[in-house]
């Protein structure tokens, strides 16, 4: 508008340098936090299941971050956002990470249940599903078959759905065409539908299925809220990341930032919303098969781990980020960036680990309460490196900014009244 | 009025201009000569623009927040005096006063002060409605609607200096400076307006009237259902019949080996009268002074004291004598004496002749021999012709009920030899024969 961008960066300008070396160490990490998780896993001797279980709340904390990203993208269509056209890049090349993902998950989690190793899903075993009329009920969508298929199916659409998104955007770099936009956003909504389920269905696979008896609707919209929070605060630190290389530098401005920062608290509402909803439901119906799964987490040995939740992920972020000073400081926001990373780890370690002593585990988990060992950070190490990998891959040599969109100019000058 | 000054007659100093840039610039010059009372008028929102001007930030966050947290304070407060002070109601077993349920409304009247706030108080800061301008009167002003940009410094400011002022506002790219007249017309609503308010007020009464009426006014016609749905309900009420269940009744049975909450009596002391170890009294017989013999044996330990969970105090015996008052006194009178009204009632219809059996006195030696468990198990589930009174009478004044019998056995009754009246001389007690009850014809009720 009235203060003008001289001029547009030109392609040649924007394209992400030198990013194959810390590609390289991330894979490196990746290799040895996996194989020192693998190690200490046999080491423990207690059937692989802290093991299976460390693995789980890292693959779901890096995935949820894909997906919060995938999200992030589809929603700026969806929506014909222009003042993210400056820090879209950054996370369509976050979802490049899921085609690495994709193996682990499927290595992890799917292969395993073929052969009836139950070392993180306890009906995986038949022995234990036999006899429990829940779960042999279930068995005809918990099976390893349909498992497998289920994760090929959800990383199609995801890998798919990135696939298109960005492609169409890297095309649209060189040829500038505007139809790229609109036919984006059209099939936005399909995508977004598609997202839903898919993303839904693994949260129910993945996580709520841990508890085989124990079941929630809303449990796909709370794996989500947690993803797509801590998606943008991944964004806005691989952004700040990227401008300390000298990249986007005048581009992603502080107005970019505080965008980032209102989404990432209106989410911490979101993820309380959701969060308060399932457990109130649940809490006022008081049936028994429905309150277990919370009861061993606020009543017994969880149960400071459970206060921690409550006030670390809703009391103090909202309290936090609720002023635009915060929002508004790169460093500020920064620290807080690393705080919502802390406390998604926190909300999926308290989500996953205490099933670890349930059912096969053969404890009580409200007796037995949080084990900590180290392979919970060798794994985050282990899938962080592959994440921070499948990143960079997708991001080196391409441009960091989406030059061809039409609402790039737009993006530039966005200013927050 | 004085002429004299040409500066009282304008109400202010107008610039335009024909682009965004030249306004900011021309509001920068304003602001930093120091004039406090002025304005931009923009077709649209101009970012930066309240910087250009000097605004300072607005302190309506600190006003919301405060709202909002007074709305979080209400809805709280709201909740406690209506579920657990006001009208106390067990709902789902869950606490009185239970903030995961309360956690929906304080939500929402935080949303609701902090909207409303938000609101109004914009309009406040804003002093708006403000429902006539000196400016709108200018032909040329009607564009900053549309396509032009103005500023106006008003006369009222304390440095207002009409020259300088146009040679500030021309300094700036102006497209044209011109002096805005004082508004001399009444700035009055218009009369469609006052209409308006007045038919509005008039509905607001309206509710209120029906209210009214609703409340003091009797109708033959049948109740209005506003909300059918609420006043038929496709659900059961306690004691009435349902086929769904086989037994035919809407109310389930507690399942078997179950209690229900507060129904758990394992205080056998305070519930039944009765040492811990014994059994449960139930269809007792009544065996010369001692209840609940069976061959020659007693069946029960009856409790000779009061319970731990209501023991002999001050405040036992004024709840027993209130007590005692309501449930008791019509049959065995005030004092204990077996005269209550009743008694002298039949008395006066001669109802002894045709077999009613007359309250007996609590003096008795009888009644005094008996234990308190005893008398707390007479209570409940009466004696001979006596009625329980275990259904309408709480435990806790069960047991405040024996005390003040026990009271009064040791202070009434007392016979012309007792070593209680210390040599007083006593008039033989008064037997029902004795009491002349009325003078009331013999028909009377």
């Amino acid at each position: 508008m009235q203060h003008g961008i001289a001029q547009l960066p030109q392609r040649d300008q924007v394209i992400a340098r030198d990013l194959a070396k810390p590609a390289g160490v991330g894979l490196v990490v990746g290799a040895i936090g996996l194989g020192l998780t693998a190690v200490l896993g046999f080491a423990a001797k207690d059937h692989m299941l802290h093991f299976g279980h460390s693995m789980l709340v890292a693959i779901m904390f890096f995935l949820s971050i894909c997906l919060g990203a995938l999200f992030f993208t589809l929603l700026q269509h969806v929506t014909s956002a222009g003042w993210s056209v400056a820090v879209r890049r950054v996370a369509e090349a976050m979802t490049g990470a899921l085609m690495f993902l994709f193996p682990l998950v499927l290595g992890f989690i799917g292969i395993p249940v073929l052969f009836e190793m139950s070392y993180i899903y306890d009906w995986a075993d038949p022995k234990f599903a036999h006899g429990s009329e829940l779960i042999e009920g279930k068995l005809g969508y918990l099976n390893g078959v349909f498992l497998v298929v289920r994760i090929v199916l959800y990383f199609a659409i995801w890998i798919g759905v990135s696939r298109f998104f960005v492609g169409q955007s890297r095309a649209q770099d060189d040829d500038q065409d505007p139809a790229r936009t609109i036919k984006m956003q059209r099939r936005s909504g399909v995508a977004i539908i598609l997202f839903g389920l898919a993303t839904t269905f693994a949260a129910f696979d993945f996580m709520m299925s841990l508890n085989a008896e124990w079941f929630s609707t809303m449990y796909g919209v709370y794996i989500f809220a947690g993803a797509f929070w801590s998606s943008l605060a991944t964004l806005a630190l691989a952004t700040m990341w990227l401008e300390k290389r000298g990249q986007l530098q005048g581009v992603v401005t502080v107005e970019h930032y505080h965008d980032i920062g209102k989404l990432m608290f209106a989410f911490t509402f979101f993820w309380s919303y959701v969060a308060f909803s399932q457990i109130m439901l649940y809490w006022y119906a008081d049936i028994p098969e429905e309150t277990h799964w919370f009861h061993y987490r606020i009543w017994g040995a969880w149960n400071g781990f459970s206060i921690l939740l409550m006030v670390g992920h809703f009391i103090i972020p909202m309290l936090g980020l609720l002023s635009r000073h915060v929002k508004r400081r790169r460093n500020v926001l920064a620290a807080w960036c690393v705080y919502v990373l802390v406390f998604h780890f926190v909300d999926l370690y308290w989500n996953i680990m205490p099933e670890m002593a349930n059912g096969i585990g053969g404890g009580d988990p409200a007796v037995v309460g949080p084990a900590f060992s180290p392979m919970d950070l060798t794994a985050m190490l282990g899938v962080g490196g592959v994440f921070i990998f499948g990143f960079l891959k997708s991001l080196d040599g391409k441009p960091v900014l989406a030059i061809g969109d039409p609402r790039l100019p737009e993006s530039l000058a966005f200013e927050n009244v | 009025m004085s002429d004299s000054n040409p500066q009282e007659k304008i109400h202010g100093v107008v610039g335009y201009y024909t682009d965004v840039d030249s306004v900011m610039e021309a509001s920068r010059r304003v602001r930093d000569a120091g004039y406090k009372r002025w304005d931009s008028y923009t077709p649209f929102p101009v970012h930066g623009i309240d910087d250009a001007m000097g605004i300072k930030p607005t302190i309506l966050p600190w006003i919301v927040l405060c709202m909002g947290l007074t709305g979080l304070g209400a809805g709280l407060l709201l909740q406690w005096y209506t579920n657990a002070y006001d009208y106390v109601f067990l709902i789902s077993g869950k606490p009185d006063w239970s903030l995961p349920a309360n956690i929906p409304v304080t939500f929402e009247m935080v949303i609701a002060f902090s909207a409303f706030t938000t609101f109004f108080g914009m309009l406040a800061l804003n002093k708006l409605p403000h429902l006539s301008n000196p400016l709108h009167k200018l032909e040329r002003f009607k564009r900053v609607t549309n396509d032009r940009f103005a500023i106006c410094v008003e006369a009222a400011d304390a440095n207002f200096d009409a020259t300088r002022v146009r040679s500030i506002l021309s300094g700036a790219n102006a497209e044209a400076v011109e002096d805005c007249p004082v508004d001399t017309s009444r700035a009055a609503l218009p009369l469609w307006l006052h209409g308006v308010a007045a038919i509005a007020t008039c509905l607001t009464f309206i509710p209120l009237a029906t209210a009214f009426k609703g409340r003091f006014a009797t109708s033959e016609k049948p109740r209005l259902h506003v909300w059918p749905d609420m006043d038929w309900q496709r659900k059961r009420k306690t004691q009435t019949e349902w086929e769904m269940f086989p037994d035919g009744r809407a109310m389930r049975l507690p399942v078997e080996g179950t209690v229900a909450q507060g129904e758990l009596r394992d205080d056998f002391e305070f519930y039944y009268g009765v040492a811990q170890d014994s059994s449960v009294p139930a269809g007792v017989t009544y065996d010369s002074g001692t209840m609940g013999m069976k061959d020659g044996q007693a069946q029960y330990s009856w409790l000779a004291n009061y319970p731990s969970k209501a023991p002999a105090t001050a405040e036992l015996l004024e709840r027993g004598q209130q007590r005692y008052g309501i449930y008791c006194a019509v049959c065995h009178g005030d004092v204990g004496n077996g005269m209550g009204s009743v008694a002298l009632r039949a008395n006066e219809i001669n109802a002894l002749a045709t077999g009613w059996v007359q309250p007996k006195s609590l003096y008795s030696d009888n009644a005094k021999a008996y234990s308190n468990g005893e008398l707390y198990h007479i209570v409940t589930h009466g004696i001979s012709t006596m009625k329980g009174y275990g259904a309408q009478v709480k435990p806790a004044d069960r047991w405040a009920i024996v005390a003040y019998v026990r009271a009064l056995q040791k202070t009434q009754g007392l016979k012309p030899n007792d070593d209680r009246l210390d040599g007083i001389e006593l008039k033989p007690a008064p037997t029902i024969k004795d009491v002349r009850v009325s003078e009331a014809p013999s028909d009377a009720r």
